[in-house]
């Protein structure tokens, strides 16, 4: 999951992204259209949806909290 | 009661001393009977209007994360000995029945924020006379945001109604915001805090500088500017064109100088603030603009309506029915696109229901979701190269882009936005260029106020630059004490001199207050 997670934040940023790049949101690296398109790969990709409750700073924190809400929603939806 | 005030002084003078000598346990009560009195001097009227969203909000959180007789039937799910079916009824009935809740709350929060908006439309009723209670358009989005993540299930809900109450009345917020959240607030209004000279130190520094930003430059260019919003029709289009970009000048200096007053204070109670400006003359673009200006309202207006708006199934329906016809990419930037332009419309409204707002959001509106569409079509272009000119020329295309929409929100009619552009195309006055310098003098100012504010605005828009490095304050206690106090000593006179020739020796208003 880390993977595609990875190569779905550097398509959409079109720039190589790395789990210490910084605090994706809060540093500036994404912004919130970013995050908007971000959400609809994921949700495309993994077959989910991805509700506004998930949509906070800290799920965008870097790709290893990304993964961490995704695994938590693909979980409720089992 | 101003932060600009010499009651405000005296006030908050008392409480800092009581803050910090009495018992730490007592900090809490301290800044309660701090909120209630300041906000009591605001009138019967606005007190009881914030109690009331404070006890509603309040309560409504408790009954959404009141653990209710589901809590039974969760303990059966764990027990594996309720079927899959029961399971998926009993989910959806309680989220069903929190949902309706939860927007009864928001129908009863807004209704009277709504209606006291929309009164001044009906000149002449009874209705007309009615104004928006103090702060109510900032401690309402506080509560709303509050009340949202309760529901959400991100936050629990806040037992004790001092700290919830501590965290809507504070004082420092009141006026112009921040838009705080309670997740950042909650934890440190429960926290005793000890003093410590350093944290007063920079506090009171960013005070003194918010001040100066409102005396001197705020209150300045408010003369140029009023008499130009006056007089359009009777100006040269230079002017007419200087007074608009003055005027986003003189909202930025007003706006970030409560700013940093409001963050100085709360500062001075160990208390932090969130940032509401990051250096906005510096952006290349309008969305990053935005992103740099009034930042917890955008925050807000981000989490709280568009990230809804485009996760919802309505939104989500679109993308799939318009992805064979507008191709994914366009179809997946519809539903974000669409929530643009209703954030920019609803923070129109939310400034005030007037024709010029609702232009003003329009305006912004459009600019950024074409900016988005652009990026959609074309995918983010990128210049390989830049440099200094390139940058440059795309700041001050921002700042250009920003200023037309300040004629918008400043403009008291569609007549002089139609005035002021038929103006600075039919007679730009580009060859009298020192008419602007004359128009200054005829607006009432003496040739040592406009050396003075000159200086002033350069001095706040290269802080700004040189902030992106370092903190200016880290700058300045970094100095010698000679210099240091030097520049101390230089400031208190500017503020002096300020209160005497640019607004007087009364205190002026804020102007985000209006809103």
């Amino acid at each position: 999951m880390r993977k595609i997670v990875q190569k779905i934040l550097e398509e959409v940023k079109q720039e190589p992204i790395e789990n210490d790049s910084g605090h994706l949101l809060n540093d500036g690296i994404i912004d919130s259209f970013d995050v908007i398109n971000i959400v609809q790969a994921l949700e495309d990709e993994f077959d989910i949806i991805i509700s506004a409750k998930f949509v906070i700073p800290e799920n965008f924190k870097d790709i290893d909290s990304i993964c961490e809400f995704v695994a938590q929603i693909r979980a409720e939806a089992e | 009661m101003l932060l600009n005030t010499i009651a405000f002084f005296l006030f908050f003078c008392i409480l800092l001393s009581a803050y910090y000598i009495l018992p730490k346990f007592l900090q809490k009560y301290i800044l309660a009977v701090a909120n209630i009195y300041y906000f009591a001097l605001a009138g019967v009227r606005s007190f009881i209007y914030i109690s009331a969203v404070t006890l509603v909000t309040f309560l409504f959180a408790l009954l959404f994360d009141r653990p209710n007789k589901q809590q039974s039937v969760l303990k059966k799910m764990q027990d594996n000995v309720i079927t899959t079916k029961e399971k998926m009824s009993n989910r959806k009935m309680s989220a069903k029945k929190k949902r309706n809740f939860f927007l009864l709350l928001l129908v009863v929060l807004l209704s009277p924020f709504v209606f006291l908006k929309f009164c001044p439309m009906f000149p002449g009723s009874r209705f007309s006379v009615l104004t928006i209670p103090l702060g109510m358009s900032f401690y309402i989005l506080k509560a709303i945001g509050y009340c949202v993540e309760v529901y959400r299930g991100n936050e629990k809900a806040e037992n004790s109604f001092l700290s919830y109450a501590t965290f809507i009345f504070y004082f420092p917020t009141i006026l112009q915001g921040p838009i705080c959240r309670y997740s950042d607030m909650g934890k440190q209004f429960a926290t005793p805090h000890s003093f410590d000279y350093d944290t007063v130190k920079l506090g009171a520094q960013r005070f003194v500088w918010g001040l100066l930003k409102k005396l001197l430059i705020a209150n300045g260019l408010a003369h140029y500017v009023d008499y130009v919003f006056q007089n359009v029709s009777a100006l040269f289009g230079v002017e007419v064109a200087l007074g608009v970009m003055l005027y986003l000048v003189q909202l930025y200096a007003d706006f970030s100088g409560y700013m940093d007053m409001a963050i100085g204070v709360s500062q001075m109670l160990d208390i932090d603030l969130p940032e509401n400006f990051n250096r906005p003359f510096t952006s290349k673009s309008v969305p990053e603009f935005w992103q740099r200006w009034h930042m917890t309202l955008g925050f807000w207006f981000r989490d709280y309506v568009l990230y809804p708006f485009v996760m919802s199934p309505p939104s989500r329906t679109l993308r799939k029915k318009t992805a064979g016809l507008l191709g994914k990419k366009l179809s997946n930037a519809l539903p974000a696109l669409c929530g643009t332009l209703l954030v920019w419309l609803l923070t129109g409204l939310w400034h005030g229901v007037s024709v010029t707002y609702l232009l003003w959001g329009a305006y912004f509106g459009v600019l950024v979701a074409g900016s988005m569409f652009i990026d959609a079509i074309a995918g983010k272009i990128k210049f390989r190269q830049t440099n200094f000119f390139i940058d440059a020329f795309r700041v001050v295309r921002t700042f250009v882009l920003v200023s037309v929409g300040a004629f918008f929100l400043r403009a008291p009619s569609l007549d002089t936005i139609e005035s002021g552009f038929a103006i600075m195309i039919r007679n730009p006055g580009f060859s009298t260029l020192a008419t602007p310098l004359q128009t200054f003098f005829d607006a009432g100012m003496k040739k040592g106020q406009l050396i003075i504010l000159a200086a002033g605005v350069l001095i706040m828009l290269l802080s700004g630059i040189i902030s992106h490095k370092k903190s200016a304050r880290t700058i300045l206690n970094n100095l010698p004490i000679l210099v240091r106090w030097s520049i101390y000593v230089s400031i208190v006179y500017c503020i002096i001199l300020c209160a005497s020739y640019m607004g007087g020796s009364e205190p002026t208003y804020f102007m985000y207050m209006h809103f």
